[in-house]
């Protein structure tokens, strides 16, 4: 018997990741994914049931790292418009930073892998961001609004531009880059739109 | 799907084994004398690979010889596989 080996998990989470980004859900196996990383099938047995286990497992922790650096410095007592600056400054610099672990969690979100991923992540953001929202409304700092309605406007503005980004130009310039100057006019009307009048 | 937490080594040994197990008809076969195994915590099949695989998690590695025991008994090829 042996110690649980990190450092050998980490490393088969970032070639999971990066086959499944590279060559998709289906082409990916675990004898693809042992001589990928160098090891042998029976290591990644040892640590993971089954296939599909390995892959909910990752994107489990892919999401929790991503909502954890998302809500870095976050405090759901902050100023709604303090507060939003945070994530959208905070999930900016994920994004950008690690574009592997966003594809490969995008591409678990439409598959029937995603269910348990979903209810993890579902729960974590609203024990913490309900209550963020939950006082902006009542410091009357954001108007109250549905979900979707709410979402939409708060943070979809911001994907857009992470998206021009990443694609390094827009329908307009060839060149794109997203700046904090540009991120933060954005943000201004995000929340002039959400205030109540 | 297992109830997914990572197993811990430290207490248990994993074995995992190549085996010519071909489908559910033949893993129900099997099913009997892994669940009744007293020493066998867990165990599953991972069909969909190549090398069939049979994975046991036993309170000791002690038992693991023993579980291809079990399958040659039972007509099937069964090989550990060692990481």
């Amino acid at each position: 018997m042996r110690a649980r080996d990190e450092n050998k998990i980490l490393a088969i989470r970032e070639k999971t990741m990066a086959l499944i980004v590279s060559e998709g859900l289906d082409g990916f196996s675990m004898n693809k994914l042992a001589k990928a990383a160098g090891i042998s099938p029976a290591t990644l047995y040892i640590y993971y049931k089954d296939k599909e286990d390995l892959i909910v497992q990752t994107c489990i922790q892919a999401s929790l790292e991503m909502m954890s650096e998302s809500l870095k410095g976050f405090d759901p007592t902050m100023s709604f418009a303090e507060g939003l600056a945070l994530q959208w400054f905070n999930r900016a610099k994920y994004f950008t930073q690690h574009q592997n672990e966003v594809e490969f969690v995008e591409k678990i979100r439409y598959s029937n892998l995603y269910e348990k991923p979903r209810q993890i992540i579902t729960q974590h953001f609203r024990e913490t961001l309900g209550p963020f929202v939950q006082n902006a409304i009542a410091r009357k700092e954001l108007m109250p609004l549905p979900f979707e309605v709410y979402w939409s406007i708060a943070f979809a503005p911001l994907y857009q531009l992470i998206k021009f980004h990443t694609q390094t130009r827009s329908y307009h310039n060839e060149k794109f880059e997203l700046s904090d100057d540009i991120m933060k006019q954005t943000l201004a009307l995000v929340l002039k739109a959400l205030k109540p009048s | 799907m297992s109830n997914s937490n990572h197993d811990q080594p430290a207490m248990q040994a994993v074995g995992v084994f190549k085996t010519s197990l071909q489908n559910t008809g033949d893993v129900l076969k099997v099913k009997p004398a892994l669940d009744k195994h007293p020493q066998i915590q867990r165990w599953n099949v991972a069909l969909d690979d190549e090398d069939k695989i049979l994975r046991v998690v036993t309170s000791s590695s002690h038992y693991l010889p023993g579980i291809a025991t079990l399958l040659h008994a039972a007509g099937y090829a069964c090989e550990e596989l060692v990481d």
